[in-house]
């Protein structure tokens, strides 16, 4: 397991808005991260600016290269995937696979094709008459058939419906992570991909506010349901976050041994949503 | 080691040229289709109407005319005396309908007439060539005007900077199809056009029974008609440069409107100067790298041959320097200031 994405103290600012602030970063390869945050966290810029998309300040290293000189090269070993909509309309599927095959020297077109003989993508349609559906799977055909180390998704099931949403989030397991690559992505469906993660990011008004392999987030967070005088119990004890359930309470505690919170009530391992919300949400109510 | 560069360069250019497959390939080709159906008809016509044959060979010569090139012809004319003599004068071309066309001598043998009269048809063919390049010119202005922005529009810059190619490959190719991948469809097509109203105009003497070899292919000299085609956009190119590139610029930095952006500063900035200088500095360094059919202007599209003589070399070479910073501004752009 090696380093692949070293970041640290990167910041880009849109005037007097601070997009990323600060932000220091470690990925290792064969990972599985789940980039979330709010909307204007600064997700998308963090993803730009180790794409080489956008420029920002402090140092920078993905594959042994720096995105904002060397984008070219680098994405010859990562791919992207902003949303459903980036597929140039105009173009006809062949002549999709026409340009990656002549532009990109890790295509695999034949693999593409043979996805895509699997899906209703016909090779003469033009993207702009594609469903949304079958437009994210032309874009996951193109990214399946390059044999990169990284795979970087922005949103990618942005207004799909459920059945494509399930659909792409089981092929990019099965068919694209091999263990050896590496996978970040940025979602608001933290439900549908929790399952999915080996590593979690979470952000808020552009500082990196939480990065935890899902193991230790088990090891370090623990949620306990409180019910009846349980509750004033756990109130006396520190805490991330709370949330109603039937007839209580259920509180998050981080750091806290097990031991202690045992006789509070049932414990579990907080739902990365339930984490999320309470770790911003705690941010938010310390303002 | 050099397939893979120059299979990316291909497929950038394949790539333009099928996002903008009707201007940059149809247009042209529909274009050379009309001139071609138009000449077909009047060979077609010519054989049932005998007086649209001579009509046509007149044109020729007019057309000729209207290039300003000087012929000689024969005028008769009455004296002082009332006797009628023939003699002989040199006149422009342009005063040779004055006394009837052809005058009452013209009818008598048209074919010899017209090979003695006919210098050559190079410049006839000249009107098909430049018709074709100003569609040329108003293509490609389109054509840079929207690549850099419609991408930025629709959001499909995403994907195209997901892909390994470099935004000073993108941009400079982009360049390319502007100043010579599109010139090259149009001036093939116009010369094959060419081609192809020769054969037609062979075609319709011959039904004149008159000698098509003698009157058409001997008064057409096809090399220089090529050198003086094929260099004259090449000196052209050289000159438009930069504004193709100012084009391509207020492409990359649009957020509404390419062409205001491009006309605007550009109009203002000639105002500022006359109003406030008096003087027309930027309007004349402007018009000498923009392309006119005017023939005050000095970028004219060249189509006697290259007149590098009448170009002035540092103009050339500083256009080309602005060129290039205008290009870097564009690549810049491309990469760090591309959302709308």
């Amino acid at each position: 397991m090696s380093e692949i994405v070293r970041a640290a103290g990167l910041s880009r600012n849109f005037g007097e808005i601070q997009a990323i602030d600060g932000v220091d970063l470690s990925v290792t390869s064969g990972s599985i991260i789940g980039l979330i945050g709010p909307n204007g966290a600064g997700k998308t810029t963090l993803l730009r600016a180790l794409l080489g998309l956008t420029d920002c300040s402090g140092d920078i290293d993905v594959l042994g290269l720096d995105p904002r000189r060397q984008r070219a090269s680098l994405m010859e070993q990562v791919c992207f995937i902003a949303d459903t909509a980036v597929l140039p309309g105009w173009m006809r599927v062949d002549q999709l696979l026409d340009y990656v095959t002549g532009t990109h020297p890790g295509f695999q077109r034949p693999q593409a094709e043979d996805f895509l003989r699997t899906t209703d993508v016909g090779m003469n349609r033009r993207v702009r008459d594609l469903s949304k559906g079958m437009t994210v799977q032309l874009h996951l055909a193109l990214v399946m058939a390059i044999d990169a180390r990284l795979l970087i998704l922005d949103e990618p099931t942005l207004g799909l419906d459920i059945l494509f949403r399930k659909r792409f989030f089981e092929q990019l397991l099965n068919d694209y992570f091999d263990g050896e690559r590496t996978i970040i992505i940025s979602t608001h469906q933290v439900e549908e991909v929790q399952n999915i993660l080996t590593e979690v990011l979470f952000m808020d008004r552009g500082k990196m506010i939480l990065q935890k392999t899902i193991p230790a987030l088990a090891q370090e967070f623990v949620e306990v349901h409180a019910v009846g005088e349980a509750e004033s119990r756990a109130e006396a004890i520190p805490y991330v976050g709370k949330r109603s359930i039937l007839g209580g309470k259920a509180y998050i505690f981080e750091g806290i041994d097990r031991e202690v919170l045992a006789p509070l009530g049932e414990l579990h391992t907080p739902s990365i949503a339930d984490l999320f919300v309470a770790k911003v949400g705690g941010e938010h109510n310390h303002d | 080691m050099t397939e893979a560069p120059s299979k990316k360069l291909f497929t950038l250019v394949q790539r333009e040229l099928q996002e903008y497959k009707t201007s940059l390939c149809w247009t042209p080709v529909v274009i050379a289709g009309l001139l071609t159906l138009v000449m077909l008809g009047s060979v077609l016509s010519a054989n049932r109407i005998s007086v649209m044959g001579d009509s046509v060979l007149q044109l020729i010569v007019q057309e000729q005319s209207a290039s300003g090139m000087n012929i000689k012809i024969h005028i008769d004319s009455d004296d002082e005396t009332g006797d009628t003599l023939e003699y002989t004068v040199e006149e422009e071309i342009g005063d040779f309908g004055r006394d009837g066309a052809l005058g009452p001598r013209g009818s008598l043998d048209l074919a010899d007439e017209l090979d003695e009269k006919l210098e050559s048809l190079n410049p006839l063919l000249n009107v098909v060539h430049i018709l074709l390049l100003l569609v040329l010119v108003f293509v490609t202005s389109n054509y840079l005007l929207g690549t850099l922005y419609n991408d930025r529009k629709d959001r499909s810059i995403l994907f195209w900077r997901s892909m390994p190619v470099s935004e000073w490959e993108e941009v400079l190719s982009k360049f390319a199809v502007a100043l010579l991948v599109a010139p090259t469809i149009y001036i093939a097509v116009s010369v094959l056009t060419q081609f192809v109203l020769v054969l037609l105009a062979m075609l319709l003497v011959w039904r004149m029974d008159m000698d098509p070899y003698q009157l058409v292919l001997g008064n057409i000299d096809f090399g220089r008609l090529l050198f003086d085609q094929v260099g004259g956009w090449i000196l052209t190119a050289l000159l438009i440069a930069p504004a193709c590139a100012w084009l391509l610029l207020a492409s990359a930095a649009a957020r509404r409107s390419p062409f205001m952006l491009a006309a605007g500063p550009v109009i203002g900035l000639i105002a500022i100067e006359q109003i406030f200088l008096g003087s027309g500095y930027i309007a004349g360094a402007i018009s000498r790298h923009v392309p006119s059919l005017s023939e005050t202007s000095p970028v004219g599209f060249y189509v006697n041959g290259p007149a590098w003589s009448a170009v002035s070399g540092i103009s050339i070479a500083a256009g080309l320097i602005f060129s290039a910073a205008l290009l870097w501004l564009t690549v810049l752009l491309r990469k760090y200031r591309w959302e709308i």
